[in-house]
């Protein structure tokens, strides 16, 4: 069970490592990227089973970043929850377009997300 | 006799009969006088009557058994059709009772799965990908929407018709997603659902009736995974949205009445932390004063001096919002203002301190409550520890420790004090009045800034209460209907330069005069030399009051007597007064830098 975690923030992508833990996953297999190139280099070589992605990103953005992992053979029924300020019903559709498996707006509650996530472990 | 042994005799009749008749026709044709008894005596004619009765007889005798073997066979095939018949006939009989109680079961089942989902108290129905509505709506479905046959109709023509092109072309569009996006969640799905809410009207034996209707979808999958239905469940929510808004209504309600407090919880925590430090201060001081009272004693001063300390606490209570805190503080106040001037016994001494008590219990419910609300606002930090740039805004208690070092205290927080001050003081006495605090300097030192807020503090309220008029009444005059209280601070020739204007109706002389007569604060002849400024003086003794009515914000004479303490005793500074008539007073405080 490998998780990526995509997100410009330090403390948010820390504070997802640390839920991460939390849900037993092992501390080896929890990978994180400030954006989304870097965590394009890290889907290519390992196999992801779990991508938590934020929205708005420097560089290639969490949504471009999904609509191209999607066209990867690997990872079509990736799991992939989407971790975001944007709110609004249109975002979420939007999202669901590109291929979000799921979805949680900030400021996230750690109890919704873990439960989110095991859902998907 | 059977048929195979029939056969041979007619076989042996025949033979006999024919062989004697054709030998005899024979004989007779050749012209042999030829009689039975002859045959039987001649040998020859004898064997070939026999002969060809034998070979009639085999003949028939063969004949027979074909005939036999042909019969048998056709019976057994007879049989065997007739035992398979019977077989499949049985195994028939089987299986239409087992397909009959298989049936049953379904029909017990269906029935079943039927109350079920009619009693469910939500509308149910199924989609195809092309939003036609299948067979198996429920009944609470038709409750909501009206008795109409929908099977075979597009959900969004039939249910959602009476919604605008736009929320249709939302809704299409949206079934479209959930069709087309294999790996979405249904919970965001539900996100993104346009209808989770919506307004229903219908027209029900001529009445207009609005229904605030909620839809939720669940996807239905078949084996490969491949989305072949959505399950729409509706709610009528309409008697919740009504508690809903009832709720939102009254929680607007409050949230107007402690719109103050909750402006500070959400924005500016050092003034709640101010308060809570001075209250901790004051309670101290309040157990110090108290015990210094002695008995049989008037103890004027020290009286004052906690009527001074709990009214502030009363007041600062009231316009942060903390009701009973307020509430208790104001029943000790008026306590005390019962026996000043009066010799305190035994009796009031034990009345004193139990008051106190009450007021420290109060306190200390006070603050767990305060305590509770830090842990709470806390909360949102998951493992601070680990996070070094945290924000650590958060931890009220380190904020509290540095701030209390902090020897200067800005200018800033007695502007968002007093103007606390200002709006609920307004507020309670129906007025309207916008504080200003204009000033270039930073500010002053902390034991100058307590006098300096408590002086104000009673400035303000007095002015909302005595000087500013109500707002109809403003207009009348010719006024803006908010009325102005602007407090400038500047240093002049090295000191510091507080002064204060309200645009109110000044001092009344004349409720000044008769107020003093009636307490006996002044006798009439005396009244009658002094000087306008000397009766305006009077205002700032203590315990004076021209307030029929003691209310929260005045009217207990305690305010003033504290401004004149506070300047000339604390601050050794200066005070000028000047009264406009009907336009306002301006009051010029000096002290030194």
């Amino acid at each position: 069970m490998k998780a990526l975690i995509v997100d410009d923030s330090r403390i948010m992508r820390n504070i997802l490592i640390n839920i991460l833990k939390e849900t037993k996953v092992d501390s080896g297999d929890i990978f994180d990227a400030p954006e989304g190139k870097a965590a394009l280099e890290i889907l290519n070589l390992e196999k992801i089973d779990l991508l938590l992605v934020d929205w708005n990103m420097p560089e290639l953005n969490g949504l471009d970043l999904v609509k191209i992992v999607r066209k990867m053979d690997k990872y079509q029924n990736l799991p992939i929850i989407m971790v975001t300020s944007e709110a609004a019903r249109y975002n979420v559709v939007e999202a669901i377009k590109a291929g979000v498996t799921d979805y949680v707006t900030k400021p996230i509650n750690a109890r919704i997300i873990m439960a989110k996530i095991k859902d998907y472990l | 006799m059977k048929e195979r042994y029939k056969w041979p005799v007619y076989g042996i009749i025949l033979g006999l009969g024919s062989s004697f008749l054709s030998t005899f026709m024979f004989f007779k044709q050749t012209g042999v006088d030829i009689t039975i008894k002859k045959i039987i005596n001649n040998p020859l004619s004898l064997l070939i009557v026999l002969l060809a009765t034998l070979v009639l007889c085999l003949v028939f005798l063969y004949i027979g058994i074909l005939r036999d073997r042909i019969v048998s066979q056709r019976e057994e095939t007879e049989k065997n059709k007739k035992e398979l018949q019977k077989e499949m006939m049985d195994q028939s009989l089987r299986l239409s009772s087992e397909i009959n109680n298989a049936m049953e079961d379904l029909r017990k089942y269906t029935d079943q799965l039927d109350t079920i989902v009619n009693n469910i108290d939500s509308g149910i129905c199924f989609i195809n990908n092309e939003s036609i509505i299948e067979t198996g709506y429920n009944d609470t479905f038709v409750q909501i929407f009206g008795d109409r046959d929908y099977e075979g109709n597009s959900i969004i023509n039939s249910v959602f018709g009476i919604l605008d092109d736009k929320a249709k072309n939302g809704i299409a569009d949206f079934l479209e997603l959930c069709f087309t996006n294999k790996t979405a969640s249904e919970s965001i799905l539900n996100d993104a659902n346009p209808i989770r809410e919506f307004e229903f009207v219908q027209i029900v034996e001529g009445a207009v009736i609005h229904n605030v209707i909620s839809s939720k979808i669940s996807i239905i999958k078949d084996s490969e995974n491949e989305i072949i239905k959505i399950m729409f469940i509706f709610n009528d929510i309409t008697a919740e949205h009504e508690l809903q808004t009832e709720l939102e209504k009254r929680d607007r309600d409050y949230a107007k009445r402690y719109s103050i407090m909750v402006a500070l919880f959400g924005n500016d925590k050092l003034v709640i932390r101010r308060f809570i430090d001075n209250l901790e201060g004051d309670m101290k001081k309040l157990s110090v004063k108290i015990k210094e009272i002695k008995q049989n004693e008037k103890n004027t001063s020290i009286i004052e001096d906690i009527l001074g300390i709990v009214h502030s606490i009363k007041g600062e209570a009231f316009a942060l919002g903390f009701e009973k805190l307020s509430n208790v503080s104001g029943e000790f106040e008026s306590f005390f203002k019962g026996i000043r001037n009066k010799t305190v016994d035994l009796e009031n001494n034990l009345e004193i301190i139990g008051f106190f008590e009450k007021l420290n219990n109060e306190k200390r419910e006070f603050d767990k409550t305060i305590k509770a609300l830090e842990e709470f606002l806390s909360i949102d930090n998951i493992n601070t520890a680990s996070l070094p740039e945290a924000d650590k805004e958060l931890d009220l208690s380190r904020s509290r420790d540095n701030y209390l070092k902090h020897e200067v205290v800005s200018f800033d927080l007695l502007r968002k004090e007093l103007n606390l001050i200002n709006v609920s003081a307004a507020r309670e006495m129906d007025k309207k009045s916008i504080f200003q605090l204009n000033t270039s300097l930073n500010g002053v030192n902390e034991i100058k800034y307590k006098l300096l807020k408590e002086l104000f503090l009673h400035l303000i309220r007095n002015s909302i209460a005595h000087g500013i008029e109500s707002p109809l009444l403003r207009l009348n005059k010719g006024k803006p209907e908010v009325g102005n209280i602007i407090l400038n601070i500047f240093n002049e020739d090295g000191n510091t330069v507080f002064e204060y204007t309200d645009d109110g109706n000044g001092f009344d002389l004349e409720k000044i005069k008769n107020r003093a007569l009636e307490s006996g604060v002044v006798t009439t002849e005396k009244i009658e030399m002094m000087s306008n400024a000397e009766i305006i003086k009077i205002v700032f003794n203590d315990g004076f009051s021209t307030s029929e009515t003691m209310d929260v914000i005045s009217g207990t004479g305690v305010g003033m007597s504290v401004i004149k303490k506070n300047v000339f005793k604390e601050l050794k500074g200066k005070f000028t007064l000047s009264n406009l008539p009907g336009k306002g007073i301006k009051i010029k405080i000096t002290i030194q830098a």
